[in-house]
């Protein structure tokens, strides 16, 4: 799974592969964002208002999701 | 540990805030925006996202509210983290628990809260998600339950960084990572005037065992090892690799003395024990050790971590399994 296969797909993301260790964390990410919106519409607010908050905490999230790749990328390997 | 126990641990929980590396760190946009969010879907004027640390609370998100931190026993937070379910108090002047407390009888004024767990993958209770206003509320169960979903996404953020900051090896702090929550930690220590030490571990002949048997093997090594080390730590100690076969130790509220004992211990350790391979067989690995206690002539971690560096290599050149002491300065 790439950054870039993110549901809802975030504005901006570069095409990066999200490493297995960070695949669980991802996914229950993805989840709360689907309750999240499930709990939005639940106390009557408007789709444009869901849209607008779960829009910026995807990019939010990608943005970090990608800072935290990269540093996973430069980790020593073995000696 | 158990639900009670995990609630009751305030060391552990402090520990666990304290890997998480955020407090005292600058602002950041995930978090701004979700307090921002919080404040506006809720339509409450203040919104923080909490970490309590253990005689404060500080936040690391807040709107509505001027403060950077507080007492903590003045906090509504130091009650959120003591349980599972979120806190909610609908009139804050009508509970003796906050009637008096400077949040509620000067600024921000607030009246009502709802307060939602910040938990760690551990299990430990760091801080909250919390929304108030200046006038008494009933938050609706939908309230609570766009809270409860803005909490997890918190989470999410905490754990990321988190997650990127263990090297996945060895279940270590990454370089990066040690070098970021050490600084903190030698800031802390050297603010307060207390001991703290940093032991150096290197693998002896590491390239010979990948040579050998191969980096497969020499990752087994290095697993092992890391888990040995694992061991000896308390929940406040600072384990990182910081490159192929080296590591590195900081033992805060520790003296020099002290940490020695904990390296010979964990030296010998190494020494006496197996490596198991996959697939069969044992090896006997060694590894050297420095140790340096931090001193105020130390203007930076660099500093610290050379000196440690530099009785590692003296123990090298002195043979190899052994530990070798700065003398203080």
């Amino acid at each position: 799974m790439r950054i870039d296969q993110l549901q809802p797909t975030p504005s901006v993301a570069e095409p990066l592969e999200i490493p297995a260790e960070l695949l669980a964390s991802v996914q229950r990410h993805q989840a709360h964002l689907a309750e999240l919106i499930v709990s939005l519409r639940a106390a009557g607010l408007g789709e444009d208002v869901v849209d607008a908050s779960i829009r910026t905490l995807v990019d939010s999230y990608a943005d970090d999701l990608t800072v935290a790749i990269r540093a996973m990328m430069k980790a020593p390997d073995h000696g | 540990m158990d639900n009670a126990l995990l609630l009751d641990d305030d060391d552990g929980r402090v520990a666990a805030l304290r890997r998480l590396d955020v407090l005292d760190t600058a602002v950041e946009e995930p978090f701004e925006k979700i307090v921002t969010l919080v404040r506006t879907v809720l339509a409450v004027p203040v919104a923080t996202v909490t970490l309590v640390d253990r005689d404060r609370q500080w936040f690391k998100a807040r709107r509505g509210m001027e403060q950077s931190e507080t007492p903590r026993a003045v906090s509504f937070c130091t009650h959120t983290i003591q349980q599972r379910d979120p806190l909610i108090i609908e009139n804050a002047l009508a509970d003796p628990r906050f009637a008096d407390s400077p949040l509620v009888v000067g600024p921000p004024y607030v009246r009502s809260y709802a307060g939602i767990p910040l938990r760690t993958p551990e299990g430990y209770n760091v801080g909250a998600l919390c929304a108030m206003d200046t006038r008494p509320r009933r938050f609706s169960p939908a309230d609570i339950a766009i809270l409860s979903n803005f909490a997890n996404i918190v989470c999410d953020e905490l754990e990321l960084r988190l997650i990127a900051q263990v090297d996945h090896l060895t279940g270590a702090l990454t370089r990066r990572g040690f070098v970021d929550q050490a600084h903190r930690e030698m800031e802390r220590t050297l603010r307060y005037g207390r001991a703290s030490s940093l032991i150096m571990i290197d693998v002896d002949h590491f390239k010979r065992v990948n040579d050998t048997y191969g980096h497969s093997i020499g990752d087994q090594v290095l697993k092992q090892i890391a888990s040995l080390a694992e061991t000896t730590l308390r929940p406040c100690d600072l384990f990182g690799r910081l490159g192929g076969e080296e590591f590195a130790l900081l033992m805060p509220e520790t003296s020099g003395a002290a940490a020695l004992v904990v390296a010979e211990r964990l030296r010998n350790t190494i020494a006496e024990h197996p490596m198991t391979l996959h697939g069969g067989g044992t090896i006997h690995v060694t590894a050297s050790f420095g140790v340096a206690e931090l001193s105020a002539s130390f203007n930076t971690l660099t500093a610290w971590l050379e000196r440690a560096d530099t009785m590692l290599y003296a123990a090298k050149s002195g043979g190899r399994n052994r530990t070798q002491l700065a003398e203080p300065m």
